[in-house]
């Protein structure tokens, strides 16, 4: 095992990503923040971009296991969390977990079935336990989740509401690669996926104890009044129907313990809170006026927002 | 931050810069008293009735019906009534101002209250101008520039409603502080103006009557008794600076008024009251013998209504006026007169005080070639008095001949053989009479009566005299005060080789000694009105010029050939500049203190990197953080890229981790980033 120090591990972590989940480090470093934070991510982007390969190589590095649920119209809550199986030959219900008992799940297309099964998905990530026939079972530590949603395709879809959205530390765009990665793609010889050659960094008991660290990571008061700041500026805008919950506020102050972490810090800085208040806070604002599905405009406003607030030095 | 609502704020600040104005006429008394006191329940009422919004049910027209009806009504109280110009127009602001108060609709009406409460407060200078006038006026300023400040801002908001919008509007502390110096400058601006604007007397705006301190003793008849009632009496009614230094002597006898003719139970003057002379200033030589070079005294009698002026035994001469307060011109010139008596008047109205000065020298015992005046025979006169009477003189008078020494044998024969006391007994029809052969006890009156009827017998011109004795030092403004308290009455008599000398048959009374405390708030409270009075109410040109000339010796710093008078003129200016200088430097160190211990180091370096980086035209955005900048400046610099890093990371680390950090090593990275900056700048910009 690694003797090194976790902090320089998940900088190599984020490395091996990097190297098949090719040109999106930033993007990495925010999901493995989110990870680290205990929160759950919303990929919103098209198809094809990458984002089981991220939810994979994430997994393999640190030495989690990996679902994959394809979410459908017609997929139940029991198709995610599991069913009770009455065994004849016991005579006995014994519980057959679902795809959500694993460390990272892969919830694609969340806004393709009905709010009944995502309320169950969502029930879950905030519980991290899920009762079936009165019977409680603990989800596997850590416990993460990407769900993706698509953004282009409205029909018969179920987007989710701003309640819902709120349970997601952060949302995210993937994006598609940049010419020279994809020419990479293209040209490279390698015929089966490189995220199997991806070495494991790390196991699920020091990945728990970094997030533990998270949580001693000390933000300051400047700090905290800067937050506090940006969050008091959403709830007076006039674009914004209704500001950053309470909720937002501590989930923003979490991401940025994890990702001071991330930086090899033992405290955050503004810097940190001024990157990730845009993924953290956007999906959060109810607008007035205009769709909230419009991802694009969430995030104009946040950004304008935030550009406005004077940021401690 | 102060969360306050700003509409209450306002409503505060306005009610405050009504009545302060309101307040000044009702303490400076007059006809205006009652109208001030409604006008004052009135403001109380419109507070209520603006929040009900009861004025806009009235129209406007009806408002304006009022107006106007008020300002007739003022006119015809002033053409055909016996109401003064001046107490007409006050009546009329006053009213003014509360009719706006109920019907203050719009932001116009309210500008209206605060001109008009401005205009009350300058009408009130022609009724009070007591000390208290300068405090109120100091806390108008601040308050009316705090209020003005207040107002707009929240017209502002009444206008653009948007910006409430955007944020709460509140009273941040920096705002008020900002306002408060504001404030203060206006008020310090104020005053230096007051200072240095030529002007001349009060003259037009003086007021036409005011009562003067009511005094026992000092009417044209005495009735023996009343002087107890005035003993404990602490209004001071005379302040006495000696430019020379504070005297050594502590006996003084403030002369006043002087009696020839007794009627067995009171005095009373017989003689020519009107008096010879008409000059502001006038020698006395010949009347009280002195010897020594005069010492000069300048006086500041309160207004009394008697137009005596105290003198100090032996006067050489007096004038009217003192260096920083003329008196001969204007309203307030004046002539002295000396009666038959020797008794001083001056011809100014009774209601101004009077600043003179006296020149005082030793009293001299001996002739000299000067012959005095003949004694008036008037002096001589006796009532009808018993035959114990007569022997009771001879004894007193012992085997004297000449006046002194009867006069000494007298007082020894009065001070050993009765006692003082202000608890009088009851004394039968010839109070006198009664004193020396029952009660043995009373007070100067009686000594003094019983002294001069006995110098009289024994064929010395005497005569009573009244007026102070004594009187306290007042350490805080370094002069002498005088209180009615100190009324006195003693024994003036006639050596033909010498003049009138003085003679005080009263034993010495036993003094209580007063609360220390409550001494020296007296005292500071006496020497504050003195300096109200020298600084403020009678200050005018020659003042200015004498405390102009003061200032310029003072900065100068070479005491050129300077007469007695403007002395004392020069020690107040020297003080005031002094404690201007000293203040202003406080204000200064203070100032400077304050930023340089807001700022700690570890900020200092930071700011220090981002205004020079501003100058290299590579500034921080205001989002943009602490670690973004400098990994911009440090793209932007690469040369200085490792010192940036270091920089970065012990900054970061204390500013935001509690970190500790080694203060001469960040200086001195930030002196190497600052001149890597400086030496690349060029290049960077290119």
């Amino acid at each position: 095992m690694n003797t090194e120090k976790p902090q320089v591990r998940l900088k190599q972590v984020i490395d091996h990503v990097d190297t098949v989940f090719q040109g999106k480090r930033e993007l990495v470093t925010l999901s493995l923040a989110c990870l680290l934070a205990r929160g759950h991510v919303l990929l919103e982007d098209v198809p094809g971009v990458g984002k089981t390969t991220l939810a994979l190589a994430l997994a393999k590095t640190l030495g989690l296991n990996f679902r994959r649920v394809q979410f459908t119209s017609d997929l139940l809550p029991s198709d995610i969390v599991g069913v009770s199986v009455y065994a004849s030959t016991t005579g006995e219900f014994t519980f057959k977990p679902g795809p959500i008992f694993s460390n990272i799940v892969l919830a694609d297309e969340i806004n393709r079935t009905t709010p009944r099964t995502q309320s169950a998905l969502l029930e879950a990530m905030s519980e991290r336990r899920v009762t079936v026939d009165n019977q409680t079972h603990a989800l596997p530590s850590p416990f993460l989740v990407i769900a993706t949603q698509n953004p282009l395709e409205l029909h018969g879809t179920y987007p989710l509401p701003e309640s819902q959205l709120d349970r997601f530390l952060m949302r995210v765009s993937v994006g598609t690669p940049s010419r020279d990665i994809e020419l990479g793609l293209l040209t490279s010889r390698a015929s089966s996926a490189p995220v199997d050659t991806l070495p494991k960094l790390l196991d699920p008991s020091e990945f728990q104890k970094l997030q533990d660290e998270v949580d001693g990571i000390h933000l300051g008061e400047d700090v905290a009044a800067y937050l506090l700041d940006v969050i008091e500026a959403t709830r007076r805008d006039p674009r914004v129907r209704i500001g950053v919950s309470t909720r937002g506020a501590l989930a923003l102050a979490h991401a940025c313990r994890a990702w001071a972490l991330l930086d090899g810090r033992t405290f955050v800085v503004p810097d940190d809170a001024r990157r990730l208040i845009v993924p953290c806070l956007s999906h959060r604002l109810s607008l007035a006026g205009t769709s909230n599905v419009d991802k694009n405009h969430a995030e104009n406003v946040m950004e304008d927002i935030a550009s406005k607030v004077r940021i401690p030095t | 931050m102060i969360h306050f609502n700003l509409e209450k704020i306002f409503n505060i600040t306005l009610y405050v810069i009504v009545v302060l104005p309101i307040l000044l006429i009702a303490t400076g008394g007059g006809p205006n008293l009652a109208i001030s006191l409604i006008a004052i329940v009135l403001c109380g009422l419109s507070w209520f009735a603006h929040q009900r919004k009861w004025g806009h049910q009235v129209s406007a027209r009806t408002w304006n019906f009022i107006v106007f009806g008020f300002v007739g009504f003022a006119l015809l109280q002033i053409l055909f009534f016996d109401v003064g110009v001046l107490d007409g127009a006050i009546q009329l602001l006053i009213v003014l101002t509360c009719i706006r108060l109920f019907s203050r609709l719009s932001v116009r009406e309210e500008f209206q209250i605060f001109v008009l409460s401005f205009m009350t407060l300058a009408a009130a200078t022609t009724v009070n101008e007591d000390m208290l006038y300068g405090i109120v006026f100091g806390i108008y300023v601040l308050a009316g520039t705090f209020g003005l400040a207040v107002f707009h801002l929240r017209n502002e908001l009444l206008t653009r409603p948007r910006l409430a919008f955007r944020a709460r509007p509140t009273l941040d502390r920096p705002y008020a502080m900002v306002l408060a110096a504001m404030s203060a400058v206006v008020l310090s601006t104020s005053l230096a103006i007051f200072f240095v604007f030529p002007r001349v007397g009060l003259g037009f705006f003086a007021p036409q009557d005011r009562d003067g301190m009511s005094m026992v003793g000092f009417s044209e008849s005495v009735e023996l008794g009343g002087h107890g009632l005035i003993r404990d009496n602490p209004a001071v009614v005379l302040r006495v600076e000696f430019p020379d230094g504070k005297p050594t002597r502590t006996q003084f006898h403030w002369r006043m008024l002087s009696f020839d003719f007794y009627d067995g139970k009171s005095w009373a003057r017989t003689m020519d009251q009107e008096g010879m002379g008409g000059a502001w200033h006038r020698d006395l030589d010949a009347i009280y013998p002195s010897q020594g070079t005069p010492q000069m005294v300048q006086m500041y009698l309160e207004p009394l209504d008697t137009t005596l002026l105290p003198t100090l035994h032996p006067t050489q001469s007096i004038k009217l006026g003192t260096p920083q307060v003329t008196m001969p011109f204007g309203s307030r010139s004046g002539r002295i007169r000396v009666d038959a008596y020797h008794d001083i008047r001056h011809t100014i109205p009774s209601n101004v005080g009077v600043p003179y000065m006296i020149w005082i020298a030793e009293e001299r015992t001996t002739s000299n070639e000067v012959r005095p005046r003949e004694a008036n025979p008037a002096f001589l006169q006796l009532p009808p008095l018993s035959p114990e009477f007569a022997q009771l003189s001879r004894r007193a008078r012992g085997n004297a001949d000449d006046p002194q020494r009867i006069a000494a044998n007298i007082e020894d024969f009065l001070e050993s053989g009765y006692t003082y006391t202000t608890d009088l007994p009851e004394v039968g029809d010839s109070p006198v009479e009664d004193f020396l052969f029952k009660t043995r006890r009373g007070h100067c009156e009686y000594f003094a009566t019983a002294a001069t009827l006995i110098l009289r017998q024994n064929n010395v011109p005497a005569r009573i005299v009244n007026g102070f004795y004594g009187g306290q030092w007042n350490n805080v403004g370094n002069y002498w005060a005088v209180r009615q308290g100190d009324a006195h009455s003693w024994v003036e008599y006639y050596d033909p080789q010498v003049g009138w000398l003085k003679l005080d048959p009263t034993p010495p009374s036993d003094s209580s000694i007063p609360n220390p405390f409550v001494d020296a708030v007296r005292k500071t409270m006496d020497a504050s009105r003195l300096l109200w009075t020298k600084w403020v109410i009678e200050y005018d040109l020659a003042a200015q010029i004498t405390a102009l000339k003061g200032l310029a010796d003072a900065i100068q710093g070479e005491p050129e050939q300077k007469s007695k008078d403007s002395k004392a003129s020069f020690k107040v200016s020297k003080g005031f500049v002094l404690v201007a200088i000293f203040g202003t430097l406080m204000l200064v160190v203070g100032f400077v203190f304050a930023r340089r211990r807001k700022v700690d180091p570890l900020t200092r370096c930071f700011q220090q990197i981002e205004t020079s980086a501003q100058k290299l035209n590579v500034s921080r955005g205001m989002d943009q953080g602490p670690a973004a900048f400098l990994d911009h400046l440090a793209t932007r610099f690469p040369e200085a890229r490792e010192p940036i890093a270091e920089f970065q990371k012990i900054y970061l680390a204390s500013r935001f981790g509690m970190g500790a950090f080694d203060a001469n090593h960040l200086n001195a990275l930030t002196t190497t980033i600052l001149k890597t900056m400086k030496r690349n700048g060029h290049k960077g910009t290119l």
